[in-house]
């Protein structure tokens, strides 16, 4: 049994006009895009500056939502409020892990696709 | 980079999410009538400020430099500059301070923002349309009120009278414009205003004794909601609406003895108080006058504040009746002939001499209205585009032709004519005898008479 698909690309056929070739350009740059953010989160994780985790989360929040990764819905906002506020640092560990580990997970389905 | 292309609603997306804005610039580039620019910092956009886009979006995180810092450096460049403010999150209390410092709205990252940015640009494209159409629209009324065009006239009276609002126009000096009825004296207040540097604002004119005397304050200032039965809701008032322009006061010499102090004091004060209300505005409009009647004497019999004639009086602009502006009558009325043909598409229509000596003949009592009134129905008249002797007709209430056709005795009409005297000048048997040149005694004579 083929594992659920973690993403939906309907909103980005539906702003581009159905262009798939747009669509796919989209898609590649994400792939490339997530490393970044991953390295990003996990770097500043371990230099302390939570601050910046929760910046980095915000950041990505908009294409998350429009790349129609549900799953990510509350714990992306969830890693943005905690590592902003940086009161619980384990906390915020664990989100890193959740929303990493899901977008290793997206991205496999987007490259296999 | 797109290209921008030309005459295109031209959008600048300040974003420095690679990703989201490059989906926002493909969406917005589907409408071939937009053209975009992205940048992903806030400084390189700010060097581009120069491209006078129509629309900026503006991420309100950047890595350089705050959203607030470019808004206000935004806002300094060119306060017209619409920018749209697109955040991660939906926080009010920054969206409020945003939209005081001149943000055009505040919207947030989500499914709906595409939806919402289209509706600003619709909004804006409306408002600029709307703005074209106004400064045309401005641009032909400073044209059709160019006093070297709108006035017409090359008597001697008339060139002083030119003199007098060329002078004007250079100063925010009160103007009082005084004439018989007919005379011009909006035309030459609505010159003043269009041909100075108030042109661009507001041009407010307020006819005094069409307004009934228990609203015309209101009226004149304004009022706060509740101030008065019927005052549903707050209302500026006239000097607020021109505010930075004009306002033209006619028949100012209506207006009652209790309103003279109200505005006296406010054009003394240089500030006012709507009705009801205690916030203090600042006036900013020039202050124009006119009337009919003769304020000096108004004053002198009591029914004009000398101190707000003073006041009003400024630079005095008398416009002399039709009657004795000699050829400019004919002048005129080629002009309203022209006006008519082209108003009308019909072929041009010539003035026979006849015609002309007709008009020169008689005493206009209605002024330029008068005799524009009487083209018209000329114009209509005439049967191969040559306005001829018989086609002008007179029918001013109070014409001499009309008092002629009554035929009726010399001493009835010496009657009627030291009454209407005895009428105008309040029954002033001095003033009256030598405006008539005749002696007192027979003006009293014909008092005790009764013949009058």
């Amino acid at each position: 049994m083929s594992e659920q698909a973690l993403f939906d690309l309907e909103k980005l056929y539906a702003l581009s006009d159905g262009n798939s070739e747009f669509v796919t350009h989209m898609v590649n740059m994400f792939v490339k895009m997530v490393p970044e953010f991953q390295d990003r989160i996990n770097n500043s994780y371990q230099s302390g500056d939570l601050k910046d985790v929760g910046d980095a989360a915000h950041k990505i929040k908009p294409s998350l939502d429009m790349m129609g990764i549900d799953t990510l819905y509350q714990p992306i906002r969830d890693l943005e409020k905690e590592g902003r506020s940086g009161e619980d640092p384990g906390k915020v560990q664990e989100l890193i892990t959740e929303v990493s580990g899901t977008l290793d997970r997206v991205c496999e389905q987007l490259k296999r696709d | 980079m797109s290209q921008p292309a030309q005459d295109s609603f031209k959008i600048f997306i300040v974003e420095d999410d690679q990703w989201y804005g490059e989906v926002i610039e493909y969406h917005l580039s589907l409408n071939p009538d937009v053209s975009i620019q992205r940048f992903d910092n806030g400084e390189d956009f700010l060097k581009a400020l120069d491209d006078q886009p129509d629309l900026v979006t503006l991420d309100y995180t950047l890595p350089d430099i705050s959203g607030e810092d470019v808004l206000r450096r935004v806002k300094e460049h060119d306060p017209d500059l619409p920018v749209v403010i697109i955040s991660g999150q939906n926080d009010i209390g920054t969206a409020i301070k945003l939209l005081k410092d001149g943000a055009y709205d505040y919207i947030t990252k989500d499914d709906e923002t595409k939806d919402r940015i289209w509706n600003v640009i619709r909004n804006i494209r409306e408002k600029q349309d709307l703005k074209a159409e106004i400064s045309q629209l401005k641009s032909q009324i400073s044209q059709k009120y160019d006093f070297t065009k709108s006035i017409i006239g090359n008597s001697p009276c008339m060139k002083r009278v030119f003199n007098l609002i060329q002078k004007s126009l250079n100063s925010n000096i009160t103007v009082s414009i005084t004439g018989e009825t007919g005379t011009g004296k909006e035309v030459v207040a609505k010159s003043i205003h269009y041909n100075s540097k108030r042109k661009a604002k507001p041009f407010i004119a307020v006819n005094i004794s069409a307004i009934p005397s228990e609203l015309i304050e209101s009226e004149l200032f304004g009022h706060e909601k509740g101030s008065f039965t019927g005052a549903h809701s707050r209302r500026i008032g006239r000097f607020e609406e021109a505010e930075g322009g004009t306002i033209f006061l006619d028949e100012i010499g209506e207006m009652d003895v209790n309103m003279q102090s109200k505005l006296l004091r406010v054009l003394q004060e240089k500030e006012l108080t709507r009705v009801g209300g205690n916030t203090v505005v600042k006036l900013k409009s020039r202050v124009l006058v006119a009337t009919h009647r003769d304020l000096a004497d108004e004053v002198r019999k009591g029914k004009f504040r000398e101190d707000l004639y003073y006041r009003l009086l400024g630079l005095p602009i008398q416009l002399p009746p039709l009657r004795e502006r000699g050829n400019c009558i004919i002048l005129l009325a080629k002009h309203f002939i022209a006006e008519y043909c082209a108003e009308n598409e019909v072929e041009k229509i010539n003035l026979s001499p006849k015609a002309q000596s007709r008009l020169l003949k008689y005493p206009w009592p209605g002024n330029i209205r008068e005799l524009k009134a009487v083209i018209e129905l000329a114009c209509v008249m005439t049967d191969n585009n040559v306005i001829e002797e018989d086609h002008i007709t007179f029918n001013s209430t109070g014409s001499i032709d009309t008092l002629l056709q009554a035929e009726m005795s010399l001493r009835e009409y010496t009657n009627r004519i030291v009454k209407f005297y005895l009428d105008k000048y309040d029954n002033d048997v001095v003033t009256v005898s030598q405006k008539l040149d005749i002696g007192k005694s027979t003006i009293y004579r014909m008092l005790q008479q009764n013949v009058i």
